[in-house]
């Protein structure tokens, strides 16, 4: 199931990697990028990163913390983690249903 | 690497909102030709796909990509040919003491009797400038609307 307003053409995949990590917790770019890099097996560009986290903003998914910090963090807002959910329940969906025609196989 | 600098490619309202903490971002960064190149790419991304709400709200938004576009390819074309002119010239060609006369608006005649105006040449960059901008603000529109459902 497609979320409205989640398509975020080649930036699909880095935005699911940033929301996912976001969902464990409010972080900064270059944290978004170790803890990516730790959990996905794959390191994004500064310019990919921020290219996504811009697009995650202006669709309201994620919002900027107030901060002191030069490295501004950033976390999930109510429509982000609604977004995330549905994009997860549709992979889990479709982990099923390919795991169990392997399985029938 | 000077990061500093790299940043200046994207566009000002991208850098007033996003510039101290994309600098503080890749001052950590190990300074790759790979990670510059990704860079390079999310600036030109910027300027051709404006990610700001604010620019979302701005007037004539497609006519403002399509000038964008345009003034890019014509930067573009003249970067460009300015560099295979000088090289030309520099090479001892005729043709490239032809093509930096042009450049300079001036008609030029070789020794062999050749001539070429220079409003041919910005006759040419400008044909080209406005089909590339044409181009890539359809397809930015097409692209934008796929995105969009």
């Amino acid at each position: 199931m497609k979320s409205e307003g989640f398509d975020l053409g080649r930036f699909s995949e880095p935005a699911m990697l940033i929301l996912v990590s976001l969902a464990g917790g409010e972080k900064h770019g270059y944290a978004m990028m170790e803890d990516i890099e730790a959990f996905g097996g794959t390191r994004l560009g500064p310019g990919t990163l921020y290219g996504a986290l811009a697009r995650l903003e202006k669709q309201g998914l994620i919002e900027p913390v107030p901060s002191d910090d030069r490295r501004r963090p950033y976390r999930l807002t109510g429509a982000g983690s609604t977004a995330l959910r549905e994009q997860l329940s549709g992979l889990r969906a479709f982990a099923a249903t390919g795991l169990g025609r392997l399985v029938a196989a | 690497m000077k990061w500093s600098r790299l940043l200046w490619l994207y566009p000002s309202e991208w850098r007033q909102r996003y510039g101290a903490e994309f600098l503080a971002m890749v001052e950590e960064t190990p300074a790759t030709p790979r990670a510059a190149l990704d860079v390079v790419r999310g600036a030109a991304d910027a300027h051709l796909r404006p990610q700001l709400p604010a620019e979302g709200g701005k007037r004539f938004p497609v006519a403002r990509a399509w000038l964008r576009n345009a003034a890019v390819a014509f930067a573009v074309q003249m970067s460009l040919f300015w560099v295979w002119s000088f090289a030309a010239l520099l090479a001892g060609w005729s043709l490239g003491r032809l093509a930096v006369g042009n450049l300079v608006l001036v008609e030029t005649r070789v020794e062999r009797g050749v001539s070429a105006s220079s409003e041919a040449n910005l006759v040419v960059f400008v044909a080209v400038a406005v089909l590339a901008a044409t181009g890539g603000t359809i397809a930015c529109e097409r692209r934008g609307r796929r995105a969009a459902g």
